[in-house]
């Protein structure tokens, strides 16, 4: 195979043109398997995935992201590599991956491989160059460990068939959530040819659970799962419609996870917002609370945001901004309320539902048992009880707890943003087990 | 009268489960002297609660500051065999999830430690709790020992993310680390699965010990001693490429429109970066 590869460029070099051109995708997740060792190479997966470090932004290094080339034939707007702007281009060699890929994580830096790539001559080919890659390194490198890669759009689908056989997972960007912001921002892709590939390895998935029923020692196809990303604030849509195409991509296409990425001003073009403020990133953070929410607390889209309420509370988190506007449900009785309600409470998470609801099987719970079980009783204070009594003497009333509430949130350390996005850590930066 | 009978065992799993051990078996041996000889009449409500009362009267530790008065103070013997036996009883009556919670607990270094796994145990064998023991928060030393789990298991997830291995000239893999509680032990396991063949050492060099694992071999703990600086300093030709390499790949992928120092500190405190490969450490 030829490679489009400029001899005189060092690994240095490359890896810092590889590395910065695919930043922008946000998912970093090593999660969705768990697998041993064979005991013939290198590597393992861990279920919850690792985080391995942390970058200046706050979010977490967990595999080394990098693209196979930036070259690229399309035009998308809103990305760097595209093909109308003048950027110092590089592609990798497979045996430059592979080695990167080895030497990095035996040294534990790393839970493995994020392989995305610019489309070099057309997506099958692309899509052959990144094949090629990962082949190696799990044949002739022998690596075990985690392995995320994008499937090109476009691509043959035997390709993307055969690559899911040798990945933890795959995933296809939206980019953008609506058909037609597609086709303002990226002319050369459309919401066909990405929803395609998506429908392919969703159908690869369900096939492979009932060959693996059958026999036990099948291979396993995308074994993790597939995401997706979206970008935010690029185009006009609102909170209601993102939160509104994340649950459809749950529902219709068993995503595993849906991740926002807050737009970052990388090209001007008349098509493209300013943003004075940066990137959107309480937004992008309201986004993801609620994405939890949807995937661990069984919300669904319609109730934490409507079309007379299409945009988030920049002040309250979509739970605590729930139970105010529900507080009819409230005070919910800790030593009864089924495990759903629970969970519905702010201040409670999925780990302290689930350990109240163990507890008090024993014994009645108080307030005091609540704080080791891991509750947020500052929060949960106003929306619960304990055999009959609540904490202090509280009125159940919407301007009341709001302002306290608020209250609460500006008693948090001083923050660099115009308003807090503290919580940031707790959604985007950290795999997915970690709850709320 | 003696209050307190404090039993002072060595700062080990075997040494904590010996005082387990020796603790409740002279219990029972003073509560048979005690129905026979005293009460022989009592009725069961009265035995019921000078058992529970006993147990009471019962404290581990593993190091003494103040003594006491109305304590009598004995030294534990470590007898692998009877921490052995309480190990069993603990697994077929506790569950393994429960030795794994004490055993990480014992792995703290909190000074009530000893007290809280003993009164857990206590609490599983002579209730209807059994394998459900970890779940009774509302008892004190039950609830400490589920704090000291979590800070365990907390502190071994962060090493088994945050450790960094260094390439070494014979091509060991080598990390240094400096927990606050001793989790070596308990990180090999990941690491042997996942390095089987590689040759590598986890040092903890405020215990000096060493996790050591030898390719396709199973690991060993190795105590007590020093490691050699000059073995541990001489690199392999290419481990400085590949940790310039990684810290440039941190910095990169970094968004600089997002920058958030505070946040990667929150993530990443300061006492694991300061051993770490890409904020400076080579
Ligand atoms: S296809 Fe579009 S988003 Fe992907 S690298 Fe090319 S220009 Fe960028």
């Amino acid at each position: 195979m030829e490679y489009l590869q400029d001899k005189s460029m060092d690994l240095q070099k490359k890896l810092e043109i590889l590395s910065d051109a695919a930043k922008y995708d946000v998912s970093c997740t090593s999660s969705g398997v768990e697998r041993n060792g064979s005991g013939n190479g290198i590597g393992n997966t861990v279920k919850a995935g690792l985080c391995h470090s942390f970058a200046a932004d706050g979010r977490c290094i967990s595999l080394l992201k990098i693209l196979f080339t930036n070259e690229c034939i399309f035009d998308c707007k809103y990305c760097l590599n595209r093909r109308s702007n003048d950027v110092k281009r590089a592609t990798f060699t497979p045996d430059e991956i592979c080695k990167l890929t080895i030497e990095f994580y035996r040294r534990n830096y790393i839970e493995g491989l994020f392989l995305s790539s610019g489309i070099y001559k057309n997506p099958t080919y692309t899509m052959e160059l990144i094949y090629s890659a990962v082949w190696k390194l799990r044949n002739e490198y022998k690596f075990e460990g985690y392995i995320h890669v994008k499937a090109i759009p476009g691509a043959d689908e035997q390709l993307v068939r055969n690559l899911g056989l040798l990945v933890d997972r795959m995933s296809v960007n939206l980019e953008l959530p609506t058909a037609e912001s597609l086709r303002k921002l990226a002319p050369n892709k459309s919401r066909t040819t990405i929803l395609r590939p998506m429908r392919l390895i969703q159908n690869g998935i369900t096939q492979n659970k009932n060959e693996i029923a059958l026999y036990r020692h099948a291979p396993r196809f995308v074994p993790a799962g597939q995401s997706t990303q979206m970008i935010i604030g690029a185009t006009p849509e609102n909170d209601f419609q993102l939160v509104t195409v994340a649950e459809s991509l749950y529902d219709k296409f068993q995503m595993k996870r849906v991740f926002y990425s807050a737009y970052v001003q990388l090209n001007q073009d008349k098509d493209l917002p300013a943003l004075p403020g940066g990137p959107p990133l309480l937004r992008e953070h309201r986004l993801y609370q609620a994405d939890w929410l949807m995937r661990f607390y069984g919300f669904r889209a319609g109730e934490l945001l409507s079309e007379e309420k299409p945009n988030f509370n920049r002040f309250l988190d979509p739970k605590c901004d729930w139970a105010l506007r529900n507080l009819e449900l409230f005070p919910v009785e800790i030593n009864r309320a089924d495990y759903r309600l629970l969970l519905r409470v702010p201040g409670i998470g999925v780990k302290s539902a689930q350990r109240i609801v163990k507890a008090r099987k024993f014994s009645n719970l108080s307030f005091q048992d609540l704080k080791k079980i891991g509750v947020v009783l500052k929060r949960a204070l106003y929306f619960i009880c304990c055999n009959g009594k609540m904490m202090y003497k509280t009125k159940i009333e919407e301007d009341y707890i709001t302002r306290n509430l608020l209250y609460l949130e500006n008693q948090r350390p001083p923050q660099t943003g115009e308003i807090s996005y503290r919580q940031l850590s707790l959604f985007d930066t950290l795999s997915e087990a970690r709850g709320i | 009268m003696t209050a307190m009978n404090v039993y002072i065992c060595e700062d080990s799993p075997e040494g904590i489960f010996t005082g387990v051990y020796d603790a409740w078996a002279e219990l029972v041996s003073r509560r048979r002297e005690y129905r026979s000889d005293l009460y022989p009449s009592e009725d069961a409500q009265k035995q019921k609660e000078y058992k529970d009362k006993g147990h009471e009267g019962i404290r581990l530790v593993n190091f003494v500051e103040n003594y006491e008065l109305f304590c009598s103070y004995k030294p534990v013997e470590t007898s692998g065999e009877k921490a052995l036996k309480v190990i069993r009883t603990i697994y077929s009556r506790l569950g393994h999830q429960t030795y794994e919670c004490l055993f990480r607990a014992i792995c703290s270094n909190d000074p009530a430690k000893a007290d809280a796994v003993y009164h857990t145990i206590a609490a599983g064998l002579s209730t209807k709790a059994g394998e459900g023991i970890m779940s009774h928060l509302s008892n004190p030393y039950v609830a400490k020992v589920f704090e000291l789990d979590r800070k365990v298991g907390n502190e071994t997830g962060h090493y088994i993310e945050f450790l960094r291995f260094k390439e070494l000239q014979n091509g060991v893999l080598y990390a240094e680390i400096a927990p606050e509680n001793r989790v070596v032990s308990m990180l090999a396991p990941h690491f042997c699965d996942r390095l089987v063949n590689e040759n590598f050492v986890i040092h903890d060099c405020r215990r000096r010990e060493s996790v050591v694992h030898e390719k396709q071999k199973s690991w060993v703990l190795v105590t007590g001693e020093e490691i050699d600086s000059d073995f541990k300093s001489r690199y392999s030709m290419t481990e400085s490429f590949y940790q310039e390499l990684f810290t440039d790949f941190c910095h990169t992928i970094s968004i600089k429109e997002r920058e958030n120092i505070r946040l990667q500190k929150q993530m990443l405190p300061l006492k694991f970066q300061k051993y770490m490969t890409e904020f400076g450490s080579y």
